[in-house]
């Protein structure tokens, strides 16, 4: 199979999907290779440290290659994609002993690019959002930046999909919250100065 | 001020790209390896480039050292590149070789690298006059036993093969068969030994004489070659045999 120029589009075509369920090789490198950067970034928003991001990510995704030959509904792909994302992420929580990442204003970077994204651009918001629960990031996340549907997000957790509606709704209130007065500082900082 | 759920989104998406194909490339080789699967087509192409880049570094020492004449340090290394095709072409740069040796007044040393040559274009000798270009067959009808003679007849040769190589295909076999004629033509009165008299070495030397007859066909030549020793005095040079033609030793 090519390697696709788009090496990055998700979720991936349903025919990768397909092909990487019948254990199809390069299928499975196609879904490998795009949903690594979601793993990594995924986990760097819920706080991970860079390169345990990466190996967590790697962890991940092999997971999903040794087990995505028992996925029955394709099109629940990304939902289970994620199921598996998190419970890996849960497991480096214990291994750590960590109950929550805690907030970083500095976060340790390691490549150029990334802290210039980070420091520059995404302060305000970055700081309002790790000043949140574990639990409102990660649902945030999956909803805001994955853009998985409700139901994909209470697929795998002990939530019926309405639960799920309120407690984003609620983790959006308290970001947008945190998020005036991280502006707010931020402002009055810059006029300060 | 901003929807913080946009700029939420935006610093996911910024996350994402940050990560660079080479590191996803990285890692998804070794998820794959680890899950027992197919190398990646990457790796093979990493393996390519790597490949490339060492072709292209040895391509840039052949060009590099295309130019350098025996003696010279880069010498070896443009003779390495020829070995796998690279420079401008192996016979040719030979027979450049040999000429710019014969203005140097070294012709023993020109008429090896000539011979060379004439092995690289074809590695199963045919020595035969008839077909060479006039000029050099001219010259070696003369058969002139005199250095400076002989010199002039094995420099008209290789310009001859030279051009043909250059310019015209067709000619090439010819030409060929014209050089051979002059390194090592078959009735033995060697221009080649002769030339290559600057050896005071007196000694007795067996060497080999080649008798081919040729035989072509539309598509290709065979040749027959008897060797037969013959036992020859040599007051001047000790000759050795390379590939059917008789060469003098390296000054």
């Amino acid at each position: 199979m090519a390697y696709p120029d788009s090496w990055r589009t998700w979720p991936p075509d349903p025919a990768i999907i397909d092909g990487a369920v019948r254990g199809e090789d390069g299928s499975v490198e196609v879904l490998i290779v795009a949903g690594l950067p979601k793993l990594i970034a995924f986990y760097r928003g819920m706080g991970v440290a860079p390169h345990d991001a990466e190996d967590l990510a790697a962890d991940a995704a092999l997971a999903v290659v040794r087990n995505i030959g028992r996925l029955r509904d394709k099109d629940r792909f990304e939902a289970w994609f994620w199921r598996v994302g998190r419970s890996k992420f849960y497991d480096h929580l214990r291994r750590k002993q960590k109950p929550v990442p805690s907030p970083e204003r500095e976060v340790d970077y390691y490549e150029p690019i990334e802290a210039v994204i980070s420091s520059e651009d995404h302060a305000d918001v970055r700081a309002a959002f790790e000043s949140l629960s574990r639990r409102d990031r990660e649902l945030l996340w999956l909803r805001e930046v994955i853009g998985l549907e409700y139901s994909e997000i209470s697929a795998r957790l002990p939530l019926a999909e309405g639960a799920i509606r309120i407690a984003v709704m609620r983790a959006r209130r308290r970001l947008e919250a945190a998020y005036l007065v991280e502006h707010e500082t931020q402002t009055l900082g810059a006029e300060g100065q | 001020m901003t929807d913080p759920r946009h700029r939420l989104h935006q610093y996911g998406a910024d996350l994402e790209s940050a990560v660079s194909r080479g590191k996803v490339e990285h890692l998804s080789t070794r998820i794959m390896s680890r899950a027992g699967l197919a190398v990646p087509r990457r790796s093979i192409r990493a393996a390519l480039a790597g490949a490339s880049f060492v072709f292209l570094t040895a391509s840039l020492m052949g060009v590099l050292a295309d130019e350098a004449a025996p003696g010279q340090l880069l010498y070896r290394i443009d003779r390495a590149a020829e070995v796998v095709g690279v420079g401008r072409g192996e016979a040719r740069e030979r027979l450049t070789e040999a000429l710019k040796l014969m203005e140097k007044g070294d012709t023993g040393g020109a008429v090896l690298i000539a011979a060379e040559a004439v092995r690289q274009i074809r590695p199963g000798l045919t020595f035969e006059v008839a077909g060479a270009e006039p000029s050099v067959k001219q010259a070696v009808e003369v058969a002139p036993v005199d250095p400076a003679e002989s010199a002039r007849v094995i420099k008209l040769a290789v310009e001859a093969l030279l051009r043909s190589l250059e310019t015209d295909d067709k000619t090439v076999d010819s030409a060929v068969n014209g050089l051979v004629a002059v390194l090592a033509p078959p009735g033995g009165g060697d221009p080649a030994v002769a030339v290559s008299t600057s050896s005071t070495t007196s000694s007795t030397t067996t060497s080999s004489t080649t008798t081919s007859s040729t035989t072509s066909t539309s598509t290709s030549t065979t040749s027959t070659t008897t060797p037969t020793s013959s036992t020859q005095p040599s007051e001047s040079t000790t000759t050795t045999t390379t590939g059917g033609i008789i060469l003098p030793p390296l000054p």
